[in-house]
């Protein structure tokens, strides 16, 4: 019998279960699609590194997922809870037939399992297909190839959707027992009158409230804008607390503020049903404001992870790109404790030579190669950065023609220098690092080198990468002629070679640039050339192939958590604002009767409809945009080291994202609210 | 005087086949111009369908009702609305003002939605809220002033479009004797200058005897019809009381 009343129940209350039900299998699809990215490896033909960083981000994901859950948990138990209170007066009716609140209690739990399962099994077979499409993603961004086609199902991944969801409807049904017996019988019946109270706005009030919200709002700006937000944790607090007091504060006297506003130009205010939304909208700003505040931090921080975070991904690809200019590059590096008498210990290395002593033959793999030997600078060179930068550092020596053998090996054309210059070379094209060296190089700096002063100018700063790089230092180099370099080597007034590398290039080899990787890791593994000094000195092997690899399993595990993150927060903003707008159609039925009763037009009454629910989810997007458009600049600014984040292109796929899902959930919203309005205002105006 | 409202045989069924109401059994009558007639009858009578049939917020089962020459049993959903807007005027027995608006706000929404001019709205308002004496609470929301004064403020709402017909149903019903007896004089004042046309649904014979003449409706029919001639409004009181009695004492309504 219950079940039945229940079964009823669903089916009756279908409009209102709908967004209820989207959001619960959306939520579940997430969860389950994202979980289940570590079985997908099966598919994708991964190398080791790549398996790694599969497992690495399914490890991420499992912690993400229990903070994800936390948020679908309270999106659906605030979703039950407006579901619940719109039906206080049915539950009042039932407690007057007789019925025990004890049978009440089970008619909810029955109609919450019955949803909640439907929404859980509809949302893991939606993952189930979006998780298919996903691993093609997955092995894309891995620059990786798929296997066989083969389906994937995640046991784990199920299970743990199971469970987590299964723990959040339990929650849901603590908390409807909990309200059910809570309520009176007299206050269930009069809940709907309850519910109209009207409270008066403070129009003054909310001017000066809004003013003082966007000087909240400005302060924080200013202070993101001055790129202190990651640097001291004071100030990040204060930003973060003023972000969010001004974001409730401009929600709560927005309405006011607007309302005074129109009704200083009376043309606008007294036109069609400008003062009936506005008054609509401020009427229920009290109960609103909160969920409007939530909303927009919520979408702020999706539009942030979704376009940081992507755009993140975007700069660590193309800086992969860039820190690997040749197929591989050897190198050998003599590092000393300071104190120790650096003339003594270092003899010159002739690498060729010392290559050819171990056996190691580089011709034989069919490579063109090119060895760079870097001398150590003396302790006087130290370069004098402006102050507020690291100012000790000392830079290695290049030869002329050494360098240019490199750039010919890239195909670049050779550098030429005039007598008495010399070129600053750095691995930084941009950044706060770069804006140091410029600073350093406009005051036209002159070095000493074997008796030599030299100069130099902006104009010869050079930014060329001269080696396959893992990660970018901040290693400077000194690039002179030959022939100073060789005078100072003979007065020893500069160090010996400290550091060689070995430029590779696979020719023609390229497409096989991975049998060649291995050849080449074979050929060194485990050899050594030994110093004058008799220390044992390893080769040190970086490839592009891995260089690309590491940095595309770091853009896949970026772009998942931000993707991640950012959806979540998007639906559960979207469903918040659908929820509670959909109940406000219902709540002001009469109200929209009475428009029709006195003769309005339809679509005067729809588009004042429109109106309203625009304005609820558009003001906390405009507001969301802002703050994430700050944020993300400062996060910009910050790391900047970083080559130019695309910026524009993170952000369409952002805005793509959002008008998917907030677009998506704001039409729904309207088409169900203009139902309501249709069908109990519009064809129902007898009715009182 | 031409004929404002005309009614031609309303019959109106609600139900289903197998469960049919007869709530209006055949109904015609004519209303003047600048007329301030009275519909009465026992709750269960028909006089709020009949009411709402007229205001186009219901439709007939059959018959037609013309208002200015137009016939309202024919239009579409689109043009009643126009038509309620641009002819009617309402005046409800639970006032229906938006609580969310000010006084003022509640007068100028029937202006609005007619697209009048916002510089026009504003005099009309004052002008119409100045006649009904409710000049100095305009500023306040219906919460804070009395039933009596939202009364009037509903009153001034339905009036300050100038329509051809002013439909009230039972507007005294939610008031106390001395505001009921102080609108039914505005209302009656209004007719006076405005040569407005009410046509007024109630129960109370108090209320009634403010009226030109007076509808008896019993059983979704007409019963009785009577016109206050030269007679005191203590008089036609006493003759709307003998026929209620009649009504009423009717050996159907106690059994």
């Amino acid at each position: 019998m219950l079940a039945k009343l229940a079964l009823g129940n669903v089916r009756k209350s279908l409009r209102d279960y709908t967004i209820y039900f989207i959001t619960i299998a959306f939520g579940v699809c997430i969860f389950y699609t994202f979980n289940s990215i570590e079985s997908q490896q099966v598919m994708i033909n991964a190398t080791e590194s790549q398996q790694m960083a599969l497992k690495l981000l399914g490890g991420f994901m499992d912690a993400f997922s229990v903070f994800i859950s936390l948020v679908l948990c309270f999106l659906i138990v605030y979703a039950n809870n407006f579901l619940i209170k719109r039906r206080k007066k049915e539950f009042g009716i039932y407690l007057i037939l007789g019925m025990e609140k004890r049978s009440i209690s089970w008619i909810l739990v029955l109609e919450t399992v019955l949803v909640g399962l439907a929404g859980l099994i509809f949302g893991i077979i939606l993952g189930i297909v979006v998780s298919q499409g996903m691993t093609l993603v997955t092995a894309w961004m891995l620059n990786s190839e798929v296997t066989a086609y083969q389906f994937v199902f995640s046991q784990i991944a199920t299970i743990k959707t199971v469970i987590y969801f299964g723990l959040t409807f339990l929650l849901t049904l603590i908390f409807n027992i909990i309200t059910i017996n809570k309520q009176q019988l007299i206050d269930l019946i009069n809940s709907v009158r309850k519910n109209e109270r009207f409270t008066p706005p403070h129009l003054i009030r909310s001017v000066l409230l809004f003013i003082g919200a966007l000087g909240c709002i400005a302060v924080a700006y200013y202070l993101m804008s001055q790129g202190t937000l990651f640097n001291d944790q004071v100030i990040s607090l204060a930003i973060i607390a003023l972000i969010v007091l001004g974001t409730f504060v401009f929600f709560l006297s927005l309405s006011g503020f607007f309302l005074k506003l129109l009704q200083q130009c009376k043309g606008l205010y007294l036109r069609n049903l400008n003062m009936f939304i506005l008054r609509q909208i401020n009427s229920r700003i009290h109960t609103n404001y909160v969920s409007m505040a939530f909303v927009c931090l919520m979408i702020s921080i999706a539009i942030a992870a979704l376009s940081s975070g992507t755009a993140i991904a975007g700069a660590i690809t193309a800086e992969q790109r860039d820190d690997s200019p040749f197929d591989a590059t050897l190198s050998i590096q003599r590092t000393i404790a300071k104190g120790t008498d650096e003339l003594a210990v270092y003899a010159p290395l002739d690498i060729p030579r010392a290559l050819q002593s171990q056996g190691i033959d580089l011709d034989s793999l069919g490579v063109s190669w090119v060895a760079l030997p870097l001398y150590k600078g003396p302790a006087e060179l130290n370069i004098q950065l402006p102050d507020g930068y690291v100012s000790d550092l000392v830079p290695n020596i290049i030869r002329l023609s050494d360098y240019n053998a490199a750039a010919a090996l890239r195909g670049e054309k050779p550098l030429t220098l005039s007598d008495g210059r010399f070129v600053l070379r750095a691995n930084q094209p941009e950044g706060v690092w770069k804006d140091a060296l410029v600073k350093y190089l406009e005051g036209n700096p002159t070095i000493d080198i074997g008796g030599s002063r030299l100069s130099t100018s902006l104009e010869l700063f050079n930014t060329t990468i001269i080696e396959t790089l893992a990660t970018r230092t901040t290693a400077l180099d000194v690039i002179v002629s030959d022939a100073v370099v060789d005078a100072a080597v003979q007065n020893g007034s500069i160090l010996p070679v400290h550091r060689t590398i070995v430029d590779i290039d696979y020719g023609t080899q390229t497409k096989e640039s991975t049998v060649v990787d291995d050849a080449l890791a074979q050929l060194v593994n485990g050899r050594s050339i030994v110093s004058a000094d008799g220390v044992e000195l390893g080769f040190i092997l970086e490839t592009k192939n891995n260089v690309m690899q590491t940095g595309s399993s770091a853009t896949t595990i970026i772009s998942y958590i931000a993707l991640y993150l950012g959806m979540v927060f998007l639906i559960a903003a979207a469903a918040l604002l659908a929820i509670a707008q959909l109940s406000e159609t219902s709540d002001n039925v009469s109200r929209y009767r009475l428009l029709c009763k006195i003769g309005t037009e339809e679509r005067m009454l729809r588009h004042a409809l429109f109106c309203q629910i625009a304005i609820y989810f558009g003001a906390p997007l405009l507001l969301a945009c802002a703050h994430a458009f700050v944020g993300i600049l400062a996060l910009n600014s910050t790391l900047s080291t970083m080559k130019g984040m695309d910026l524009l292109g993170s952000s369409l796929f952002a805005a793509l994202v959002m008008v998917i899902i907030y677009g998506g959930y704001f039409l729904a919203t309207y088409l169900g609210s203009r139902s309501i309005l249709d069908r109990e205002a519009i064809r129902q105006i007898a009715v009182d | 005087m031409p004929n404002i409202l005309q009614t031609v045989n309303i019959v109106k069924y609600y139900g289903n086949k197998g469960n049919i109401t007869k709530a209006l059994t055949g109904i015609s009558f004519d209303v003047e111009k600048g007329e301030y007639i009275g519909v009465m009858g026992a709750s269960g009578s028909g006089k709020t369908t009949l009411l709402n049939c007229i205001s186009t917020i219901d439709s007939v089962t059959s018959g037609h009702i013309l208002i200015n020459g137009q016939n309202i049993t024919e239009m579409d959903r689109r043009s009643l609305a126009r038509f309620r807007r641009e002819h009617l005027g309402f005046v409800f027995q639970d006032f229906n003002l938006l609580d969310t608006l000010t006084c003022f706000e509640n007068i100028a929404l029937a202006l609005t939605i007619l697209k009048i001019p916002p510089r026009q709205i504003e005099k009309r308002v004052k002008a119409i809220a100045q006649a009904l004496n409710i000049g100095e609470i305009l500023t306040k929301y219906p919460y804070q002033v009395s039933g009596g004064q939202k009364q009037r403020v509903a009153c001034a709402r339905a009036l300050v479009t100038n329509p051809s017909l002013v439909l009230a149903d039972e507007p005294t019903g939610a008031l106390d004797s001395k505001s009921a007896g102080a609108l039914l004089e505005s209302f009656r004042h209004l007719v006076h200058t405005r040569a407005a046309t009410i046509l007024m649904v109630t129960h109370d014979a108090f209320a009634a005897s403010h009226c030109d003449r007076i509808l008896f409706i019993r059983d979704g029919k007409l019963f009785y019809q009577l016109v206050r001639a030269t007679e005191t409004r203590k008089q036609f009181f006493d003759r709307i009381i003998e026929v209620v009695a009649l009504m009423g004492g009717d050996s159907d309504d106690v059994s």
